[in-house]
């Protein structure tokens, strides 16, 4: 009967994740994403390879992007975790995720999560990133449909709005 | 239930100062439907359900490309703690599923024809459990020889893959024999006759390679029983009916026993026709429980589908002034283990390879190969993208032969409004000179063909590519219901895989109707609803659906007029639509009924609910024999072929070879924009889709297994390779006889990219590369040795 997940042997730790505390009993192999997706539901993370390079798992630890597949869940103990569920404040849409509505970013949508962090987190350290920089921030996580140009667009937006 | 009112309240107490829309909803960029749950994350994709007592599956596949299964011993398999079922094909009907040939079992059964393909499945409590138990199943495979060169397998003596070719079941009828899947031939004019008269003569061969769609969210399928007994299949498709029929003929039920659902969809590019959903329903039907299988990228790599691979050669004579005379084509593609669309795929490739031209001499034979590799099939530009890479990169070869301006060279044999196509297909609309000339007075073209060193000294060039695509193919529907609070339900089937067509759709029913979007329910593609759709492809949403959603949309408000012409009492004919979801008296402002009025005056008084329905098939041109002969070719096409062109802005870094694209241009005739900003979304991600094939992407194998299975061994382009400057050209010459004239246009962006950047890449160096990707490797290697790379030259 190995499957349950929530065995009193394990170790159980406590993630912060958007402000609520979750206290979680995670197999030393579980990853942050794995315990997000299977055991929280908190599905808007998304699982596009699993290895780390395509950034659609991407949440913030402690501010900072961080993909949530290479990341195990033992790591985030008593850490600040925030997912795209928690960008919106009050149910209100944060400036990033009105944006990338407002200039039609959004195709598939796949990637959305990931690059709303990660666009989140840019802002938080340059306000007024120019292209290159929006770019380089940028470059870990993939899209398949816009070419980019629109989630650029979106995130210079989001910071003219700030101001 | 909303409250009845007597109609002449309504009618006294409407307001009459907001009875117009300010301006037409189409053109507008109106937001996107999906997007605000699509940056909040909750729209759900397939692995985002969850269901209670789910089971979880997992695959085992070949480990040989080509092998006998001897012996299968899944004991242990299912001896394992948490493991609910394991299936091989002896344990489903021995049925065949496939898109033109059914030859392909969902589990292979007697034999495997590529490394991957799924041999047994497992259900289990866990993911964990599942993978596991994989790992105790025993095969015994008796290993074949294999053959993975698309010539090598047309080949006398070659391994047949496909001993029972003979028996399949074909739902397109394409000459075939032994490995060949698909063998075609069309010819217009004599190509044999004329080239004595030609001036210059040029040939070569041009190689794509096989790349992956590389859709962010890969293939999964979840399913569960309803009260009924009913399979419902929720997955990542772009083609509910089409996965319906193939779950059905799988596993030997009534499709009155199937449904499917497609939840929110990352991304098909073409190839979510259809993936695991069989196999996860028979998991299902053997459990009785939910199960759910979500592939891993490697494994959506290993086994669902890539683009063909294609070896085409082509001989191009023409006259001195650059009149084409003749084209002499022809293609071979690698379709991989099973037939899936590899012959309409041919066939598309086939039809366009001559390019938009004026030419009246062409000939073109087009072969298409099993071999041991993971199947081939529909990927964006179905084709046409292959044969356009060799077509638009021997023109600007023969334009520099000739001394003649390539995109003069175009311009001088570019189709107009009224040709015909292969000496057939009648094309009313045709303006890809504009399209050409647009790309060649845009003043940031000007200023990049003059600069031909960048500033860090850089060698610069420009590229150009005719580009043609059919849009609008096979049958859609619609049924738009009125409910009784006046908003609108709109049902068409149609899956939204990131194109933006929930939103389009929704304009054209809203503008039709004289309501704001956000008053038109667009219902989830379900089988279970009314209306029949074909699937994403082929610019289908705003040529065939659209055309649909404005019937039924039609029908609709023909419905209200005939109920307000009895509650206002007055003739039909006197009754105008007013925007905001009412129906007044013309010359009457205060004289009006709010939809609602008359859905519930319908509902529960007289005449019953208001539905619109309309159904709608292409309207098919086959070709015609006395202009153009053929072997085997059967596509009723000629739905509708857009035209546009593709240009390209390339730096050249000589000491590595590597190419960077600077800047591009997509001029295309539309027909009618619907929604601005997500139109220009589409060319921005075709050019960059384009830009990662023609630098980056190609799938490698070695003896049949695939050497680069993840996005870490594959590259697809990134944020920063991506052109600052892309600039959307649309030009709006509407289709006639249509609702708001749109032609289609987002799948052809990528079609001239590849040879935009393989011709801006000879014109700043002076090295052609004719095989794909333009690796730096490839491009340092033919500017160190000074001769042109991939093809034989003429």
């Amino acid at each position: 009967m190995n499957w349950t997940n929530n065995m009193p042997a394990r170790h159980g730790i406590e993630l912060h994740i958007n402000g609520e505390t979750h206290a979680v009993f995670p197999k030393t192999e579980h990853t942050l994403l794995e315990v997000l997706r299977s055991q929280l539901f908190l599905t808007g993370t998304k699982r596009g390879c699993n290895q780390g390079v395509c950034g659609t798992c991407t949440v913030l630890r402690n501010g900072e992007p961080a993909r949530a597949c290479l990341t195990l869940a033992h790591e985030c103990d008593d850490e600040e975790i925030t997912t795209i569920e928690g960008l919106a404040t009050e149910g209100k849409a944060s400036l990033v995720q009105q944006a990338l509505v407002k200039v039609s970013a959004p195709q598939c949508g796949f990637c959305m999560p990931g690059m709303a962090l990660v666009a989140t987190a840019l802002l938080q350290k340059e306000p007024n990133p120019d292209q290159a920089e929006i770019r380089e921030a940028l470059s870990g996580n993939l899209c398949r449909c816009t070419g980019y140009v629109q989630i650029v667009e979106a995130i210079e937006l989001a910071a003219k709005e700030a101001v | 239930m909303t409250s009845i009112v007597p109609p002449s309240e309504h009618a006294r107490s409407a307001e009459p100062d907001c009875d117009q829309r300010p301006v037409s909803i189409i053109g507008q960029s109106v937001t996107k439907i999906d997007g605000p749950a699509k940056v909040s994350g909750a729209a759900a994709y397939t692995d985002d359900l969850h269901r209670p007592r789910m089971l979880h599956a997992a695959l085992l596949g070949s480990s040989y490309p080509h092998a006998r299964i001897l012996r299968c011993d899944t004991s242990a398999a299912r001896a394992l703690p948490g493991v609910r079922a394991v299936l091989t094909a002896e344990d489903i009907p021995a049925q065949n599923i496939g898109l033109s040939v059914l030859d392909e079992p969902i589990l292979a059964r007697g034999k495997t024809r590529y490394v991957g393909e799924p041999v047994a499945v497992v259900a289990a409590e866990t993911v964990a459990i599942a993978r596991a138990a994989v790992k105790l199943i025993e095969v015994e495979y008796e290993e074949l020889l294999a053959v993975f060169d698309a010539e090598e397998a047309m080949l006398p003596g070659a391994p047949i893959l496909h001993e029972d070719a003979e028996a399949y079941t074909r739902v397109i009828q394409s000459p075939f024999s032994g490995n060949t899947v698909a063998h075609i031939e069309l010819e217009t004019g004599n190509v044999d006759d004329v080239w004595a008269e030609c001036d210059e003569i040029i040939e070569g061969d041009y190689i794509v390679p096989s790349i992956h769609p590389q859709y962010m969210e890969t293939c999964g399928a979840l399913a569960e029983l309803d009260n009924s007994g009913k399979l419902i299949v929720w997955s990542s498709t772009q083609g509910v009916f089409s996965t319906q029929a193939a779950i059905a003929t799988a596993l030997q039920i009534p499709m009155s026993k199937v449904r499917c659902i497609a939840p929110a969809v990352g991304g098909g590019f073409g190839a979510k026709f259809g993936s695991v959903e069989p196999i996860t329903a028979a998991l299902c039907l053997a459990t009785r429980r939910p199960v759910k299988l979500v592939l891993s990228r490697d494994e959506d790599m290993t086994t669902m589908r890539t683009r063909h691979a294609a070896k085409i050669h082509i001989k191009t004579g023409a006259r001195a002034d650059g009149t084409i005379l003749c084209r002499d084509i022809n293609i071979v593609m690698n379709g991989g283990g099973y037939a899936d669309m590899s012959p309409i795929v041919l066939e598309c490739s086939m039809l366009l390879a001559h390019g938009p031209y004026r030419i009246p001499n062409v000939r073109t034979i087009g072969r298409v190969a099993y071999t041991n590799r993971m199947r081939a099939g529909p990927f964006r530009g179905f084709g046409s993208m292959q044969s356009t890479f060799a077509g638009e990169s021997q023109l600007d070869e023969l334009a520099s032969r000739l001394q003649i301006d390539p995109i003069e060279l175009r311009i001088r044999n570019a189709m107009r409004s009224g040709d015909y196509h292969m000496g057939s297909y009648h094309i009313e609309s045709c303006h890809l000179t504009d399209c050409l000339d647009k790309i060649r007075t845009d003043p940031a073209f000007v200023a990049a063909k003059a600069e031909r060193i960048g500033p860090t000294g850089r060698k610069r060039g420009v590229g150009i590519s005719s580009v043609t695509q059919q849009s609008g193919l096979f049958a859609s529907s619609a049924a738009v219901r009125l409910s009784e609070d006046g908003t609108l339900v709109l049902n068409t089937g149609y899956v939204d895989i990131g194109t933006g067509s929930d939103t389009s759709l929704a304009q054209v029913c809203a503008e039709t109707l004289g309501v704001d979007v956000d008053q038109v329910n667009v219902v989830m593609p379900d089988t279970d609803g009314l209306a029949y759709d074909f699937g994403t492809s082929a610019d289908r949403a705003s040529r065939g659906v659209s055309e649909s959603v404005y019937r039924a949309s039609l029908a609709v408000k023909e419905k209200l007029f005939q109920f307000a012409s009895k509650m206002l009492e007055c003739p039909p004919d006197c009754l105008e639509l007013r925007f905001g979801g009412k129906v007044g008296i013309e010359g009457k402002p205060a004289a009006e009924l709010p939809f609602s009025a008359i859905a519930q005056w319908g509902l529960y008084a007289h005449g019953g609910p208001i539905i619109g329905t309309h159904a709608y098939y292409m309207q098919e041109q086959l070709i015609d024999p006395e202009l153009t002969r053929s072997v085997g070719f059967r596509m009723g096409g000629g739905v509708w072929f857009g035209y546009g062109a593709t240009a390209t802005q390339v730096e050249i870094d000589e000491d590595t070879g590597k190419v960077e694209v600077i800047a591009a241009w997509h001029a295309y005739d539309v027909g009618r924009v619907i929604n601005p900003d997500g139109a220009r979304g589409q060319v921005y991600g075709g050019i960059a889709q384009g830009i990662s094939g023609a630098l980056y992407e190609e799938l490698i194998w070695d003896s049949g297994h695939l050497t680069n299975p993840t996005l870490m061994d594959y590259k697809i382009v990134g944020a920063s390779e991506v052109p600052l400057k892309i600039h959307p050209l649309f030009l709006e010459n509407p289709l006639p006889d249509s609702a708001y004239g749109a032609k289609g246009f987002a799948e052809p962006v990528i079609i001239g990219v590849a040879p935009a950047i393989a011709n801006a890449v000879a014109d700043a160096v002076g090295v052609r590369v004719r095989r794909l990707p333009i690796t730096g490797e490839r491009l340092l290697d033919a500017l160190l040795h000074k001769h042109d790379q991939g093809g034989t030259k003429a």
